[in-house]
């Protein structure tokens, strides 16, 4: 319940950035009338708010693929918007498929191999520089290399977002696991823990939460992996429509498929988010708040909990 | 010690072997020379020897810099000397251990374990069965006050009471040495009280030998048997704190308190006898 209290509450007391939103969407539609005309019927320059979802949006249609539920365009059909969402699911199905497994793997692999490579600090420097000349190859372009490799295909897309996501969190983790304070790895040891339990009782979960960012980054990224993928040699996914649109220079569509993959990485960033903050719910500036609890502790030792709160 | 709460731990092991020497710690000519990074050496210990006995309160004072801390890691084995020996409970300190478990300065309360957990840490990095560990955490989380916490997140626990939680995982490890590097420096002057009320009780109770590094002369006056005085790396001044316990401020007002710590700040380098001091360390060094 929340969420929808947060909503109701931020409807009843709009927050500031919706003025830029506003602005923005007025700015658009003003932009769209001002602009010279095109002389492609279905791709106006800028295409008004109006065209994005009608026309543009029922032209989607034409990327449903099947025979059944709704007319197929390319074989004559009508343009429907029922086809045009069906078209946005088919293809948003195939897109997250890749982008979830090649996350996964990617994650794993990327956060296991630091954390394995991280224990001895010889394979940590060996591995260091070369990590880092790859992470400064530009992953797009090394997408036809990846569908030469691969194939233009499910592994060949997973495979190439896996890569990418691998190499920013090997690098994330890495560093993590070298800024974890030493005063726990010397309290550890101190306290008779060998240097296997140290490392994997206090620094492995002492690292965890300086990776959120790099997620967070991961998240972002494997969307551009994904899409750019698809774009360049896929016979499906959203960056495929966007190619589609692209040849036919339909703006409209690009608009709507722009749009839909920013509410799909916005949607992905709030449940990696949420994920996250429940596995590092013990970081103090994380989770829900305590300071019932801090007070009720201060209470406990006898002093104000203004005065003895440290954290 | 741990008898008394029906258990024997690993560390009790290790002091068993040692002839009847538990807790007896002895430094012998230890030096410690960094390399500062513009090339050169930092001498943070110069040859420091003195031998403490089993169940001794002792605290290492002396200025901010001036090698309390280093001397304290070199005893619990996080740093090695560069010349010179340390052995603890009759056996040379090669590296740290359950034996000489450290209470530090800084918060070392692992804030991703439950209060619970972080008191059984040591229990279950050597070894000790989940029963034991358990019956062990009970004790110890009670003796410290904090029995209603056991679930909670270090988060949720002041910085005090975190401070109870790193005193009751050392504690449960029952070592005969613990070692306190300034632990309650980060907190208020009325928990800090609260404190050491709290950490003489215990003392009390298991009679460990304590290293407890402090820059407060009153808070060793309030704690100490001995008092190990460290300046410029060297030991100045190794003094009995012969006033009865407990040490209230009538105690500390008493005349004996009040010369002993004259001459602690005189010797290092405050006071009336400065001058006196200032020759008797540049002796000292010579």
């Amino acid at each position: 319940m929340a969420p929808v209290r947060r909503v109701l509450e931020s409807i009843r007391r709009p927050p500031v950035s919706w003025i830029t939103w506003g602005v923005i969407i007025v700015g658009w539609e003003v932009a769209a009338h001002l602009a010279p005309a095109s002389t492609v019927r279905n791709s106006p320059i800028v295409p008004s708010w109006e065209f994005v979802f009608t026309d543009a949006l029922r032209q989607l249609s034409g990327s449903w693929p099947f025979d059944y539920w709704a007319p197929n365009p390319s074989r004559g059909g009508e343009e429907t918007y029922l086809g045009a969402f069906l078209a946005i699911g088919y293809h948003s199905y195939q897109s997250l498929l890749r982008l979830v497994v090649g996350l996964v793997i990617g994650v794993m692999a990327g956060v296991g191999s630091a954390l394995g490579i991280s224990y001895w600090r010889f394979a940590r420097r060996l591995v260091w520089t070369p990590l880092n000349f790859l992470r400064m190859v530009p992953l797009l372009a090394a997408i036809p290399l990846f569908q030469f490799w691969f194939g233009a295909s499910m592994t060949g897309t997973t495979v190439f977002i896996a890569f990418g996501v691998w190499v920013l969190l090997m690098v994330s983790t890495i560093n993590a696991v070298n800024n974890v304070q030493d005063r726990y790895i010397e309290s550890a040891r101190t306290l008779g823990a060998s240097r296997r339990w140290t490392y994997l009782t206090v620094v492995v979960p002492a690292a965890l939460p300086e990776l959120r960012t790099s997620l967070l980054l991961a998240a972002g990224l494997s969307w551009s992996l994904t899409v750019g993928s698809e774009y360049i040699g896929l016979p499906n996914g959203l960056g495929n429509i966007l190619a589609v649109a692209e040849f036919n220079t339909n703006t409209g569509r690009m608009i709507i498929i722009a749009i839909i993959i920013a509410l799909y990485a916005l949607l992905t960033f709030y449940f990696l988010d949420k994920l996250f903050r429940r596995l590092v719910s013990w970081v103090p500036t994380l989770g829900d708040g305590s300071n019932l609890s801090r007070v009720a502790g201060s209470a406990a030792i006898g002093v104000p909990a203004d005065e003895s709160i440290s954290v | 010690m741990t008898e008394d709460a029906g258990f024997t731990t690993a560390a009790d092991q290790v002091a068993a072997e040692t002839e009847g020497r538990h807790g007896a710690v002895e430094v012998k000519d230890a030096s410690c020379v960094f390399h500062h990074r513009k090339g050169h050496l930092v001498h943070a210990l110069r040859d420091v020897t003195f031998s403490v006995e089993p169940g001794e309160f002792v605290c290492i004072v002396g200025p901010s810099g001036h090698g309390k801390t280093t001397l304290l890691r070199v005893i619990a084995g996080l740093q090695a000397p560069s010349g010179g020996s340390v052995t603890a409970g009759g056996r040379t300190v090669e590296g740290p251990g359950a034996d000489r478990p450290m209470v530090f300065q800084q918060d070392t309360v692992f804030p991703w374990m439950h209060v619970r957990d972080n008191v059984e840490f040591g229990l279950r990095s050597n070894g000790i069965d989940k029963e034991d560990r358990r019956r062990r955490s009970d004790h110890w989380l009670k003796a410290v006050g904090l029995e209603a916490f056991a679930d909670s997140w270090p988060k949720e626990l002041s910085g005090g009471m975190r401070k109870r939680v790193a005193l009751a995982a050392v504690l449960a490890l029952g070592a005969d040495v613990i070692l306190m590097d300034e632990p309650f420096g980060s907190v208020d002057y009325f928990t800090r009280r609260s404190l050491h009320e709290l950490l003489l009780e215990l003392w009390a109770e298991t009679r460990n030998t304590i290293f407890f590094v402090t820059h407060d002369i009153e808070e060793a006056l309030i704690l100490a048997d001995r008092v190990l005085l460290i300046k410029n790396g060297q030991l100045v001044d190794d003094l009995r704190v012969n006033l009865p316990r407990p040490r209230d401020e009538d105690v500390r007002a008493r005349a004996e308190a009040v010369e002993l710590q004259k001459l602690i700040l005189g010797h290092l380098g405050f006071g009336a006898d400065v001058a006196d001091n200032r020759r008797m360390v540049s002796e000292a060094r010579s």
